[in-house]
Order: structure tokens, then C-alpha cells, then sequence
């Protein structure tokens, strides 16, 4: 929330514009600037500056990262053994908004203020489609290519053939929380086996969702047997009418997608869907087991927040080296064990884990088998460009209450 | 006064030096240019965008010029509920605005004339909660009032409030939300009004044999009305396009969306670009006819 209060990125007019055409020009250039849309061309990286330029700009989302307050461990040892300067924002709170502050200068191709951001696959996969992002050059990241997880490549890489473009930073499970003693007061019952166990009457008003329409609907979809990799627009539109439904009785207390897992320490909350390492985190954190996280036996959505360099980078080898070091398993490691718990796609980094901390390394939910990604974890099914815009409308509107 | 531009200015006899000096000019421009930079560019800009048609792709984000003036039917058809009781959320909030602050003004800037030290202290704890963001405050409030909340378990062990309902999330949680966060804005005009009010009117007035109710009727309170409408405006406008205290992620729910809240989602999120600027334009065309007639039926033009 506090993002969209921030200044966004300063639209880029171009020094030449300003000075050449004065008023006139940078007037029409704020307009244009102001003005959503434009013709579509084809976009050509911008020049590597790499070996003369050692910095790099990375936006990343919170909790992705050890040492947040600032002091970035495993960054400043990056720093140290590459002579790159990195600057760690951490100001993605949300795909579309963080789009939406961009959008102007990856549709020019010029500098978005970034040389490379992490965004979920579905966003990632429209950027992809529009040309807005660099080719990856796999011979600059020897880590990547031998320690990058198949599953990741493949299953869960669908929507970039050969991953040339992007690369998964974390990966995010979504599954059923809960607080375990109040859950337990209100139904009786010690953990939801089910989905339908999160609309128990007695849990009217304390469930919430995520507002990550692909997460809620994906689970709910999962629920009524639908193979998320290939639904429907009728099977999408059920999940909706159920979702709706709960929201207008007030079942569905309300939909987040930050903050949530404080409404569970103060009672707001007391089951609904959430990301796993968020409340694994948590426990962890406060050295409780207070919060429970089940995947349910009709499955759970899985999705990657993903590397990209976009077309206006002009550091595409330094965000290389970059992503090649936390391809090193120890590296990956040290994140996992710092708290960072969310997915890696680091082969090796469980192995590192389970010398120092077992317990963590034996979390499915956080080092999930081979046999969760073939079976438990799925991705919910590129959608086109319309479907997506249909769909999203509907999904806000539902969400707002707007019937 | 700010609002001077809602009521005919008065044509002054004194008529200004004839000759318009070069320095004069050369002094408006940066204002003339800011205000055609950052006023008129912008608005023409989300009045053009309040026109757009989505695009033959039909993508998110993808509209082009038009004229599609149905985008206002749409919105007022869609999303009557939600400008309802926006308006209502911001009516309701200031006149509970006015009642709390019209006896603190009073006090402060009445009663306690004679120390001028509790005077001050008085203000500056009016003016206090400014100094911290007002979203952690706002974020504070959702806390105190969380079901697991001290002030909510004693509802609930009271049984004043069966546990399957909550505070959080009701219209009234908004409207007290809205509320606190706008109660200086309402205090200080009021103040200033009140401040230099001469209570020589009030002996004058009961030596009349008006009874107090009645002095308060025809003395202070007219001479207060200054106070009284810049005071709703300036909590009633922003009131109405808030979006922060009805979000989901403070005080409201889905059931508590507000304009505001609506443009927010339409812009950023489905970025339905036309439809948020068309709402937009909708809210602002509303407030300025509600204040107008307001500031019109209350016949204060000559007061502002």
C-alpha cells in the first residue's frame, strides 16, 4: 500500500527533448508520457556498458533478501568479490503496480530506472511477449547452468521456452494457513483438510485471501478438480461465483496481498490462503508453531518471481555475474538459513542447509521434493492477452465488492 | 480565502494601475506556467484518457483514442453503490467532524484566552498527530480495534457484540477512520475564526434577554460561519476521494470500497486507464456542483 503513495519513476524524457524543442516539444512529450498505449515496435537492447559501468540497479520485493535493514551479507560480498556496485531497492510490492509505474519506458525501450527487477511468471511472460526484455547469455552464468532445478526450466519455465529471457529469483508456494489455537476454538477441528473446511460457518468473517487472483482462484479452481494447467473460462467463472458469493456474505473477511499475516496475530484471521513461506517464516521467527500451513490433496499453485533484464539496461554482463552468484548453492543456502524462506531453484543449496539447520532443510515447504513438483505443485495457465484483461477485471471488481 | 474562486469575487472600485507593468507580467509567469504544467496539461490529459476505447487486442492496459463518452454511463451504472456511499462516508464524517471540533475550537480559542500558554499547548496537541505518517496511525487504529484487541475481547466477554461480527471492516470503522484522520482540518479553521470573536457580543446579547441557546444561534454562530464552511470543505473534499482508511489493507473491506478505492484499483491494478480517468472526472465534476451549491445555499459568498 505505502508503495503507490511513492513518487513513481520520473517519466524519461530525454535530455535532447528538453533542450532541442523547449517548451513546446517536452510539453507534448509529458503529454505522450501522460497518455497510456502507443503503437508498437520492435526494441533494441541498449548498449552493454558492463565493462566500463560496475554498477547495477536490482528492484526486488521485501523479504527476498538477507539482512534488509541494510547491511545485505551476501551483496556486499558480491560487491567485494566482483568490484560491481550493486543497489538493492526493495520496492516491488505488487506486479501491477510496479508495471504500471514502467510501463511508459519499456514500451520506448529506455532506461526504467532499473536493470533488473523480479516479477511473477504471468507478468514476466506478458513482457516476454511484448519484447520488452534482454536474451540472457547462458555462457556468462556457468552457476545457472549447471545448478538450475529442471522442474524450473521446464514445468514451471513453460511460458519462456529454454528460459532465455528470464531467470526464477524464488519460488512461492500458496496453500491453506491457519492459527492453529484459534482455528481450533472456533471449529474444534486441529488443522482444514480441505478447501471446503475454510467455509465452516463458525469461520464467518476470519478468512482471508490473497489478492493474487491466480493464487486464490488457481486453489479454488484445484479444489473443484480442475487442472489449472488447462481450465476453462467456465471453470474460472465458477471459482469466481463462489469466490463472490463469499465475499458478499462476508465469509471472506477480506484479500490481501501484504500484511496479512499480522491479521492472524491479532485475531483477525484465523484460516484462508496464503503463501507458505510467509507463515513459515513467521513461526520461525518468533520461535513459535503457532501458524500452520497445509497443501491440500487436490494440489497447490506454485509460482516464480523471475529475473529480467529490460530492453533499457545498459548493465545487461553486470546483472549477469549478479545472478550467476546466487546460482551458487552456498549462496543460496546462506539466504535460506538467513530467512529468506521462500522456494530456491538452486540445486545443491538443501544439501548446504541440512548441516547447519535440519530442520529447515527438511520443510517441504521450503525445499520441496521432486515429487511435490511433479505432482502437488502446479502453474496456473498462461492466459492471452484478453483472457487476461477479462479476467482481471472481473477478479477486481469481485474483489472491491462491485457487483 | 482559498475558496474565493467558488463565489462571484467582488469587483473592487479601487481600479488597479492601468498600465500593466513588464515586471508584473514577468512576476504571474512562473505561477501561469506552473499552473498550465502541473493543472491544465494533467487535466486535459485524464479528460482525453476518460474518452479512450480499448484496442483491437483487447490486452490490459491497451486503449486508444475515441470518443466513447458511454465510459461515464458505465461507470454511473457499475459504480453507483460505491459514489453513494462515498458521498455519504464524507457527509456523515464531517458533520461528526464539526460536532466534535466546534466545542474544542470554542474552548481553545474562547475560553482559554486568558492563558495564552494552555492556549498554545492546546493547539499544538490538535496540530500533534501530524507528525506521524497518517498511515501508521491509520495502521495503529486497525490494530487497536483488531477481534483480538483489547477494547474488542471486552466487547465481545461483555456481550455487547456476538464474536462472529467485528468493528474492522464496517462502514462505521471507515467513517470513524475518515473521521479522526480529518478532525484538525475541521479544528483549526474553526479556531481561527473563533479566536478573534469579541465576547462583548454574548454580555450584549443576554442583556438583551436572549436566552443563551438563542445567543448562540444569532451571535455565534453566524460569526463563526467563516470557520464552519472552510472547514467542510476542507474535510469534506479530500474525504471523498480517500482511498487509504476503506482499503482492505486498513480499515475497510470489500464491503467499504469508496471511489477512491475504485480508481486506485482501476488505475493501477486492471489499469482500465478510461474508466478510472472517466470516475476521476465524475468525482471532481460532483464535488465542485456540491460545494458550489453549498457555498451558495449557505449565502456565504461575501464570507470567503
Amino acid at each position: 500500500m505505502s508503495e503507490q503513495l511513492q513518487t513513481p519513476n520520473a517519466a524519461q524524457i530525454t535530455r535532447r527533448a528538453v533542450f532541442g524543442g523547449a517548451g513546446a516539444i517536452s510539453l507534448a512529450a509529458l503529454l505522450a508520457a501522460c497518455s497510456p498505449g502507443g503503437a508498437r515496435k520492435t526494441l533494441k537492447a541498449a548498449k552493454d556498458l558492463s565493462a566500463t559501468e560496475k554498477t547495477c540497479i536490482w528492484d526486488n520485493w521485501p523479504y527476498y533478501m538477507d539482512g534488509e535493514d541494510g547491511s545485505f551479507p551476501t551483496l556486499k560480498a558480491f560487491e567485494k568479490k566482483s568490484g560491481i556496485k550493486v543497489t538493492y531497492n526493495i520496492n516491488v510490492d505488487d506486479n501491477n503496480t510496479y508495471f504500471a509505474r514502467i510501463k511508459n519506458q519499456l514500451a520506448s525501450g529506455t532506461d526504467t530506472g532499473a536493470d533488473t527487477f523480479c516479477l511473477t511468471d504471468w507478468m514476466v511472460a506478458r513482457l516476454i511477449d511484448n519484447g520488452y526484455v534482454q536474451e540472457l547469455d547462458y555462457s556468462k552464468m556457468p552457476n545457472v547452468a549447471a545448478n538450475l532445478n529442471p522442474a524450473f526450466k521446464t514445468t514451471f519455465g513453460a511460458f519462456d521456452a529454454g528460459r532465455k529471457h528470464s531467470l526464477p529469483w524464488k519460488g512461492i508456494i500458496a496453500a491453506i494457513g491457519y492459527h492453529k489455537a484459534n482455528y481450533k476454538k472456533l471449529t474444534g477441528k486441529d488443522a482444514p483438510t480441505s478447501l471446503e473446511d475454510l467455509w465452516a460457518p463458525e469461520l464467518k468473517g476470519r478468512v482471508e485471501v490473497l489478492s493474487e487472483m491466480r493464487d486464490t482462484l488457481g486453489i479454488m479452481m484445484m479444489a473443484a478438480g480442475v487442472d489449472i494447467s488447462k481450465f476453462t473460462a467456465d471453470d474460472f467463472n465458477a471459482a469466481l461465483d463462489l469466490f463472490t458469493k463469499k465475499v458478499a456474505s462476508g465469509h471472506i473477511r477480506s484479500i490481501k496481498g501484504n500484511s496479512y499475516v499480522d491479521d492472524y496475530k491479532s485475531g483477525d484471521a484465523v484460516a484462508g490462503i496464503v503463501w507458505a513461506g510467509d507463515l513459515v517464516g513467521a513461526n520461525l521467527e518468533l520461535g513459535s508453531e503457532d501458524l500452520g500451513v497445509v497443501l491440500l490433496d487436490s494440489g497447490s499453485t506454485f509460482a516464480c518471481d523471475n529475473y529480467v533484464i529490460p530492453m533499457g539496461s545498459a548493465h545487461k554482463g553486470n546483472v549477469e555475474e549478479v545472478i550467476d552468484y546466487y546460482y551458487t548453492p552456498e549462496i543460496a543456502a546462506k539466504l535460506a538459513l538467513a530467512g529468506v524462506y521462500y522456494v530456491t531453484p538452486v540445486m545443491g543449496a538443501r544439501e548446504i542447509v541440512i548441516k547447519e539447520n535440519p530442520a529447515l532443510a527438511n520443510n517441504e515447504l521450503i525445499f520441496p521434493t521432486d515429487e511435490m513438483y511433479a505432482t502437488k505443485l502446479k502453474q496456473f495457465r498462461p492466459l492471452t492477452p484478453k483472457e487476461d484483461n477479462e479476467f482481471s477485471q472481473a477478479w477486481a471488481k469481485a474483489s472491491n465488492g462491485v457487483v | 480565502m482559498a475558496f474565493a474562486a467558488f463565489g462571484s469575487a467582488p469587483t473592487t472600485e479601487h481600479k488597479g494601475p492601468t498600465k500593466t507593468s513588464k515586471i508584473v507580467l514577468a512576476l504571474l509567469m512562473p505561477g501561469l506556467v506552473y499552473l498550465g504544467l502541473f493543472f491544465f496539461t494533467p487535466l486535459i490529459s485524464l479528460v482525453i484518457t476518460s474518452l479512450e476505447v480499448p484496442d483491437a487486442s483487447g490486452a490490459i492496459g491497451a486503449y486508444q483514442y475515441g470518443f466513447a463518452w458511454e465510459n461515464y454511463v458505465t461507470v454511473v451504472t457499475t459504480y453507483m453503490p460505491q459514489i453513494l456511499r462515498s458521498f455519504m462516508y464524507a457527509g456523515i464524517a464531517t458533520i461528526i467532524a464539526l460536532l466534535v471540533s466546534y466545542p474544542l475550537a470554542y474552548f481553545i480559542g474562547v475560553k482559554l484566552r486568558s492563558r495564552p500558554l494552555v492556549q498554545r499547548l492546546m493547539l499544538v496537541l490538535v496540530i500533534a498527530p501530524f507528525f506521524i505518517s497518517f498511515l501508521l496511525r491509520t495502521i495503529a487504529w486497525k490494530q487497536i480495534f483488531s477481534d483480538g484487541g483489547a477494547i474488542m475481547q471486552t466487547v465481545y466477554s461483555l456481550g455487547l457484540m456476538p464474536t462472529s461480527q467485528h468493528f474492522l471492516g464496517t462502514d462505521a470503522a471507515v467513517i470513524f477512520g475518515l473521521t479522526y484522520n480529518f478532525i484538525p482540518f475541521m479544528t483549526l479553521p474553526l479556531f481561527t475564526t473563533l479566536e478573534r470573536f469579541d465576547v462583548r457580543l454574548l454580555e450584549a446579547g443576554s442583556d438583551l434577554y436572549a436566552s443563551p441557546a438563542k445567543v448562540f444561534r444569532k451571535i455565534t454562530l453566524p460569526i463563526s460561519m467563516p470557520g464552519i464552511i472552510s472547514g467542510t470543505l476542507l474535510v469534506f473534499i479530500p474525504i471523498a476521494g480517500d482511498y487509504v482508511n476503506a482499503g482492505q489493507n486498513f480499515l475497510g473491506s470489500s464491503k467499504t470500497s469508496m471511489i477512491g478505492t475504485i480508481v486506485d484499483t482501476e488505475f493501477l491494478q486492471t489499469q482500465n486507464y478510461p474508466i478510472a480517468s472517466s470516475l476521476s472526472v465524475l468525482l471532481m465534476a460532483v464535488i465542485v456542483a456540491l460545494v458550489s451549491l453549498y457555498v451558495r445555499s449557505s449565502g456565504t459568498e461575501d464570507l470567503l
